[in-house]
């Protein structure tokens, strides 16, 4: 499979004056061919951007690669071998630094200006003021700098601010200082970590796919797309047409995760990418909705002809052992180096999909191949753009599907996406819930849908930008309201006030222990799976044995996971020469790294888990809820060990020699904002009855203000 | 306080909110007052309509076992000939009804079970069955509905002055409260054979007393400035905590005080030590258990997967039903095998897809006859045959047993009514 993103660059160009234009979507447009992209023209490709160069880190080190982009403050280069390689540009020497940004500047890739976002902006807030006024709300009054910095820092890079970033920012005395504290942040390496967290709920990401087959190379992947800002219909499409082996190609990690049950696969994903609420027509036709059973094998039909796990191959280690041609020994490994190879997303020459033995309906029969058909929601989109579809070879239905699926004509596509970012940025969709858009009239505001839906086709589904007008609203800068039972019923006078999530928990935690340098530790971990690659013609004990002698070599473990139970130890491998900037300290027993460069999802007993992560084995599954081990956690675990010991917040407010100014940067740093005097006597007095610093943290740790985005 | 149940439409969330915290034991930031559960079982006594046939109430604690992923009926307790059969073979057992092969230890205790051969529902996909089995309702978009450990507390109250009611072992606890407040949602133990961690105190109990006003001083402003039902929880979840740490009950949770025999005797393997922990916890007054097992979705290797995870629930189970009568604990227990939906009667050499039409679940104590087949499913396994029971008429079947006044309705917060089991009716016959 092809993958040419840089060349995607032009499809921005048009961004900022599209936004003001007022009518959505034209008609007429061409179906983009194919797989689909707009290329550049060979020379308005900037020289720096396609010569070799030998990329010096501060340390030193160098590397030889292609720049292929700088955004969210990390660089993306191509090496020689073709591997894709990112690096936060802080890593860089002065002079290397400066040649990132030439090559960016380069690139046909300009932000949206920040007229058009203030106007987009601008245009959602009256949206959301006729829906307030329609249901008589009154709007919340707005928040302050210290609720905002706070609010901000967690929902675009995932993390509270260090004490030094909150002072910054509230003492900083200019009036646009809101609106330049998004660009900063959106374009800083934590927001990349920030949206694989999300992305990581929503697609089920995990390290292991059974057996030991591990998708490192997968979530390498998905990082390297947000570290590139590559916009959702991209990355979308390239995951549905990938084609490849789980050690081979990161993109085909998202199909082979339900290779085993290609059936909820596709309903997965018609979920996740749609919003169509198809679980049920799976079995039966969908008791309250329109949803057949036919439409869902009709959609299901374009992967009919993909295979994705190859038992042949994984039962091949058996074979090999009981002939003794490997030793029973090495069993478990010549196992884990198969069922990774087993993983392979192929396209047979025939479509296999069949109704199912017990299939009930009069329109088709048990046992009937299933012609591919694509669902339309209403009659009236039979016309739409995004539709038509000529006879399709097998080979060639995914990328079909995909093409109709990531159009901007589809009527659900765009809308999905717009509704599910809006939830992450305001807490509650637009539509709830995010998997059921079948009937976009049943939102709670259906025209503030349709608007954010066409900004989201605006936008070129550059999440980013998308992200940028949100954070800009009116609406989002005002305090935060209790979400009501029946999230229908929410009219945006303010985001919901929420408890962090179980990942902005700890990667706040890990702020306020080590500063912010986390945010730099880009950890890689699929580097060595490539290694393990076998093509299937040569699985044969000489082959397997080879390998296994070449990868013990290498000094590269053949086990599963590589974290450890509670997650505190990595393969150091993960860290590779060039970016190794900074080796991740473990204290008590933790890995100082951001959440999106742990484990995935993080081992049970670890307080990513305890605080809600999901188990990614469903859609959308973190939760926010309190338990009594996670108050034993706060109280009495590793993490209060951390706060507790040399925390960098403890170190910093030991600085200062009055108790007062101590008391003052650990308010700064845990709650990113000043005491009161009162809170200030409170502490004070407490500390004069025995009562130490680190006592204070501990209660800091402890406070509901901690935990909660008000 | 019945009239105040049917009453929620009525008055706010902020109130009822308030109020089942009070009820919500273990939680509450009242003293624990025997005979004072707020919503209790009295509301019973004072409905005449509701039924008290044979076996109401006699479950003191239920143990549910959850077999995430789907358990093949014919591999397990409804083995077939002919063309469903699968790489088992059926045995007989004392009780006269066979079970699988794959189930020896179970055989033995055949005789102290009820096996209902005729679950039937309409979902087939893992987790919206995972969901009707834990909650008795469909999966819907806009409520999430409780489990029968908080069914029980709202109806029953508390059932232990410091220990919570409802325990969920090796597994999160999504999936709990549902519209109920956040402190009827189950404790988790995500490795029994750690216990609880972390419930000593990290500090001495003095500087711990000081840490905790300060922080009581200093939160004040933040807790008493936001009006949040999930804030409100979490102060809840705090003195809830402490009191467990400070009580003696932790030992609930500690399978080292167990002997070495009987933790190999029930598999030393995380489903087995949880189902050890079940009992320890419903010995010291923990009301509802759930153990998960994962790894049922047996689409490819039946035999292989039933020779792993089988072998760990037949050694595990048969040890549990087994230690329970020891201890005279089966009579007020009620063991309920409990799984997402069947697998197919088709057998493609290898394994079987979903099949929710027919399927089993075991009921053991707690009421429950002894070496009983509830219902049955036809000859090829494919459909229910007879006395078809619902994943709803099961919920009911076993708040029946525990005694709840499966009838009288609840109201949720949002304004709708609900009934534990989603008006399911209890299989009745079931019981002795």
């Amino acid at each position: 499979m092809k993958r040419t993103p840089f060349l995607l660059c032009a499809t921005f160009l048009m961004t900022s004056v599209a936004l003001l234009e007022a009518a959505p979507g034209k008609k007429g447009k061409k179906r983009r061919a194919g797989g689909g992209e707009v290329a550049v023209p060979a020379d308005q490709v900037p020289a720096a951007s396609i010569s070799w160069h030998f990329w010096t880190a501060s340390s030193g080190e160098k590397l030889e690669a292609k720049f292929r982009a700088l955004e969210n403050g990390i660089v993306t280069v191509e090496k020689r071998d073709q591997k894709i390689v990112r690096f936060p540009i802080a890593r860089l020497s002065g002079a290397d630094q400066e040649f990132a940004k030439i090559c960016k500047s380069a690139q046909p890739r300009p932000p949206m200006a920040q007229e058009i976002i203030t106007k987009a902006a601008a245009r959602i807030d009256d949206s959301i003021n006729a829906g307030l006024k329609l249901s008589s709300t009154a709007p919340n009054p707005p928040t302050s700098d210290a609720q905002f910095v706070r609010r901000l820092y967690l929902d675009a890079i995932g993390r509270i601010p260090t004490g030094e970033e909150a002072n910054s920012f509230l003492t900083d005395p200019s009036p646009d200082k809101r609106a330049k504290l998004i660009n900063t942040l959106l374009n800083s390496p934590g927001y990349t970590m920030q949206m694989y967290n999300w992305l990581a709920d929503m697609l089920r990401v995990k390290d292991d796919y059974g057996k030991g087959a591990r998708a490192f190379l997968y979530e390498d992947w998905l990082k390297d797309q947000i570290a590139m800002n590559l916009p959702w219909d991209v990355m979308v499409r390239d995951m549905l047409t990938a084609d490849g082996k789980l050690n081979e190609n990161g993109a085909a990690g998202f199909l082979l995760r339900d290779a085993q049950m290609p059936l909820d696969g596709v309903s997965n994903l018609l979920t996740t990418f749609l919003g169509a609420n198809v679980s049920c027509a799976q079995c039966h036709d969908h008791p309250f909705a329109d949803w057949s059973q036919r439409d869902f094998y009709g959609m299901a039909a374009f992967f009919g002809a993909t295979d994705g796990y190859h038992e042949d191959v994984y039962r091949t280690s058996r074979r090999l052992v009981k002939s003794g041609d490997i030793s029973m020994a090495n069993q478990k490994q010549v196992a884990m180096l198969l069922v990774g190879n087993a993983y392979n997303l192929v396209d047979l020459p025939s479509n296999h999909l069949k109704f199912p033995d017990d299939y009930q309906y009069k329109d088709a029969k048990p046992g009937e191949s299933v012609k591919p058909e694509l669902i339309r929601w209403t009659e009236t989109t039979k016309a739409n753009d995004a539709f038509p579809m000529d006879d399709v070879k097998p080979s060639k239905l995914r990328n079909e599907f995909a093409a109709w699926m990531v159009h901007p004509e589809n009527p659900r596509f765009a809308a999905n996406i717009a509704n599910r970012v809006w939830r992450k940025v305001f807490g509650i969709a637009v539509q709830e819930p995010v998997s059921d858009l079948d009937d976009p009239s049943q939102a709670s505001n259906p025209e503030l849908l349709a608007q954010i839906t066409t900004y989201m086709k605006q936008a070129k589904f550059d999440l980013r930008e998308f992200q940028r007008i949100l954070f800009n609203t009116a609406a989002y800068q005002r305090r935060a309201s209790e979400a009501p039972e029946d999230p229908k019923k929410f009219r945006f006078q303010g985001p919901t006030l929420r408890r962090m999530s179980a990942e902005q928990a700890w990667d706040s935690i890990v702020t306020v222990t080590s500063g912010g340098e986390a945010d730099q530790l880009l950890l890689r971990r699929g580097d060595n799976l490539q290694k393990t690659v076998i093509p299937d013609n040569q699985i044969n004990a000489a082959t397997v044995t080879r390998v296994l002698a070449e990868l013990k070599a290498d000094g590269i473990p053949m086990r599963s996971g590589g974290g450890g139970k509670k997650g505190g130890s990595i393969n150091p491998r993960a860290l590779v020469g060039f970016y190794e900037g900074g080796k991740p300290e473990i204290r008590s027993g933790l890995l100082l790294a951001r959440a999106s460069e742990l484990q995935q999802p993080a081992p049970e007993n670890h307080f990513l888990r305890l605080f809600g992560q999901s188990d990614r084995l469903v859609s959308d599954t973190n939760t926010t809820d309190g338990s009594v081990p996670q108050m034993l956690q706060l109280m009495n675990g590793p993490v209060q060990e951390m706060i507790t010991g040399d925390s960098k917040a403890l170190v910093t407010a030991r600085k200062s020699a009055r108790p007062a100014e101590q008391i003052s940067s650990l308010y700064l740093s845990f709650l990113s904002r000043q005491p009161t005097p009162e809170e200030t006597a409170t502490a004070t007095a407490a500390m004069g009855k025995g009562l130490g610093l680190t006592d204070l943290a501990w209660v800091f740790l402890n406070s509901r203000e901690f935990l909660f985005i008000p | 306080m019945k009239s105040d149940l049917l009453r929620f439409n009525e008055i706010s969330r902020r109130s009822f909110v308030e109020r089942m915290a009070q009820a919500a034991f273990g939680l509450s930031l009242l003293p624990y007052l025997p005979g004072e559960n707020l919503f209790a079982a009295e509301a019973v006594a004072a409905n005449p309509a509701v039924a008290r046939g044979p076996g109401f109430g006699k479950a003191k604690a239920v143990i549910m076992l959850q077999l995430s992923g789907g358990l093949s009926q014919i591999d397990s307790f409804d083995p077939k000939t002919g063309a469903s059969k699968g790489p088992g073979s059926a045995v007989s057992t004392k009780a006269g009804f066979q079970v699988s092969s794959f189930l020896p230890e179970t055989a033995k205790v055949a005789d102290k079970i009820t096996v209902i051969r005729s679950m039937t529902a309409k979902v087939g996909v893992h987790e919206p069955a995972r969901y009707l089995m834990r909650t008795g309702f469909e999966k819907r978009g806009t409520i999430v509905h409780p489990t029968l450990g908080a069914w029980a507390q709202n109806y029953l109250g508390p059932s232990h002055p410091t220990l919570p009611s409802s325990v969920c072992v090796n597994r999160p606890s999504n999936h709990g409260n549902g519209f109920f407040p956040a402190t009827m949602s189950p404790l988790p133990i995500l490795d029994p054979g750690e216990g609880l961690p972390h419930a000593v105190s990290s500090t001495d109990a003095s500087i711990m007393e000081q840490r905790l006003a300060l922080l009581s001083d200093m939160d004040r402003k933040f807790t008493g400035s936001v009006k949040d039902s999930s804030v409100a929880a979490y102060n809840d979840f705090y003195e809830s905590t402490l009191r467990l740490m400070k009580g003696k009950d932790l030992e609930c949770f500690d399978l080292k005080k167990e002997p070495e025999s009987l933790r190999e005797k029930y598999g030393a393997n995380r489903f087995g030590q949880g189902c050890l922990l079940a009992r320890r916890l419903v010995e010291g007054g923990v009301r509802y258990v759930e153990v998960e097992s994962g790894g049922w979705d047996m689409h490819k290797d039946i035999e292989g997967g039933m020779e792993d995870r089988g072998l760990e629930f037949d050694t595990a189970f048969a040890a549990l039903v087994s230690d329970l009568e020891s201890r005279g604990l089966l009579e007020s227990t009620m063991v309920v095998v409990a799984t997402e939906f069947g697998r197919k009667p088709q057998f493609d050499g290898s394994g079987r897809g979903h099949h929710p039409g027919v399927f089993s679940c075991v009921l053991a104590g707690g009421g429950a006859k002894r070496g009983y087949v509830h219902g049955a499913s036809d000859e090829a396994g494919g459909h229910v045959a007879s006395d078809p029971v619902s994943v709803g008429d099961l919920h009911a079947t076993v708040a029946y047993a525990c005694g709840m006044p499966i009838e009288q309705g609840v109201m949720s917060p949002s304004g709708r009514p609900f009934t534990v089991g989603n008006k399911g009716k209890p299989a009745t016959a079931v019981f002795a």
